[in-house]
């Protein structure tokens, strides 16, 4: 009978002797001279494609474009609160998030961020995580929506979560563990999150070119790999940056050594 | 353009030209036509461009873009083309290397392929990207996003199945027929 290290011998033989491509020559001048120019075309073509929702810095962008298109009415309201009174405009819900526009000039904006982020648990030793958020949000240039920074400070602390749970199952701490499960089981349906995005769809794991998820899919492949209590699939989840890397750039630690490092 | 600019272009073309012989071998042992290897071949570059950064570096470079060029394979080709007049052009090079190639076709070559139509997609993967790409099960692990053991198994797995669809086929002029019994 046949071993396996026969067959193993005989299968690859005979696949490499089918092999489409040995017979052609994909190194022709004809072929080389049309992949450079394709080359060269593909580096002229904006590095970023536009996506349904966009990711925190472009957001900001976002907001900033929204300053102008609102105008000066902002001046006013940043001597009084942090609350303008103005609902966001729904052509402005899908960029902006929905609820109210906040002007992060207004000297409370800071308690006001406080208020709107209170509902969301954070795990013990993460405060600033939720300190990031405010301070991400603090642009006096711009305006933020209350649902914009309601779901900062979901996805923020589901990444805290995330990494408490983690740390909890590799010190072996079961109880923490669990405690962390449980949230991260119940962060979907968060009013935060169900606000922006009722229906999460995660965009594919490994899949770089596939459509971009839901605001909050992304959450949906976290929450599976920990209620699986599959550490691994969690690590590389966070390894790989899955969730347009909000994990990371919600992390202090993981900024900060950013910062260090000059990167931006 | 500003020097950022210079740079991500020049890590771009690094990268292109680095792979791009490998990834155009790639698709074109697997898409239904030379047309579909170039549209892919440029869908897949553009992806790596808009997210250059995320590239790791070095060899898994080209295990990331093996990935990316997969998982458009998957979706088919429906997709809008990317500078559809240099795409037109490679598809037409491909194509006239493509008919200097195929007067060598033989039987062998049909039953082949006919045995590896009855493996399911990954396995018959897995065992494209050992054979034709030379990959190790570490590195089909980077692609198809499987642990390395599983992939041993599964190629262990896929071998056996072909071997055994190809039995009439394989050349084993040493040893006399044996009537396999079919494993799990």
């Amino acid at each position: 009978m046949q071993t396996g290290d026969g067959v193993e011998t005989d299968v690859s033989r005979l696949l490499r002797s089918i092999d489409p491509v040995d017979r052609l020559a994909l190194t022709a001048p004809g072929i080389d001279g049309a992949m450079d120019e394709l080359g060269v075309a593909i580096t002229c073509l904006p590095a970023r494609s536009p996506r349904r929702r966009l990711s925190r810095p472009v957001f900001a962008l976002g907001l900033a474009v929204l300053v102008v298109v609102i105008g000066g009415s902002v001046a006013t309201a940043a001597i009084l609160s942090a609350h303008t009174g103005r609902t966001m405009p729904k052509a402005q819900v899908p960029i902006g998030g929905p609820g109210e526009e906040l002007n992060p000039a207004a000297p409370d904006f800071h308690s006001v961020a406080l208020q709107i982020g209170a509902d969301i648990p954070y795990p013990d030793g993460y405060g600033k995580w939720r300190d990031l958020v405010i301070s991400d949000a603090t642009d006096p240039s711009g305006l933020v929506s209350s649902g914009a920074l309601h779901g900062w400070f979901a996805m923020s602390a589901f990444c805290a979560w995330v990494r408490d749970w983690d740390h909890a199952v590799a010190a072996g701490d079961g109880p923490a563990a669990a405690q962390a499960a449980r949230t991260i089981a119940k962060a979907p349906d968060w009013k935060a999150v169900t606000d922006e995005d009722p229906y999460p769809d995660p965009a594919a794991i490994n899949d770089p070119s596939a459509e971009a998820g839901t605001l909050f899919g992304w959450l949906l492949p976290y929450r599976d790999a920990v209620l699986a209590a599959d550490r691994a699939r969690v690590d590389h989840l966070l390894a790989t940056g899955y969730g347009d890397g909000r994990c990371s750039l919600y992390d202090p630690a993981w900024r900060a050594r950013q910062q260090r490092e000059g990167r931006p | 353009m500003r020097p950022a600019q210079n740079d991500r272009a020049a890590r771009f073309e690094d990268l292109f030209r680095r792979t791009r012989i490998d990834l155009l071998r790639y698709l074109t042992r697997r898409a239904r036509s030379p047309e579909e290897a170039a549209d892919l071949l440029a869908e897949t570059y553009l992806v790596a461009w808009r997210r250059l950064e995320a590239i790791p570096a070095g060899e898994e470079a080209r295990l990331w873009l093996f990935g990316v060029a997969r998982n458009l394979l998957k979706k088919g080709t429906s997709r809008t083309r990317t500078a559809e007049l240099l795409v037109e052009r490679l598809a037409i090079e491909l194509r006239a290397a493509r008919q200097v190639g195929e007067g060598a076709t033989e039987d062998r070559t049909h039953l082949v392929r006919a045995a590896l139509a009855q493996l399911g997609e990954l396995d018959r993967e897995i065992l494209m990207l050992t054979a034709w790409e030379g990959l190790a099960p570490g590195q089909i692990a980077d692609v198809i996003g499987m642990s390395a053991n599983r992939v041993r198994v599964r190629l262990h797995r896929a071998r056996a199945k072909l071997g055994r669809e190809l039995r009439p086929v394989t050349p084993t002029p040493h040893r006399p027929a044996v009537v396999s019994t079919r494993a799990k």
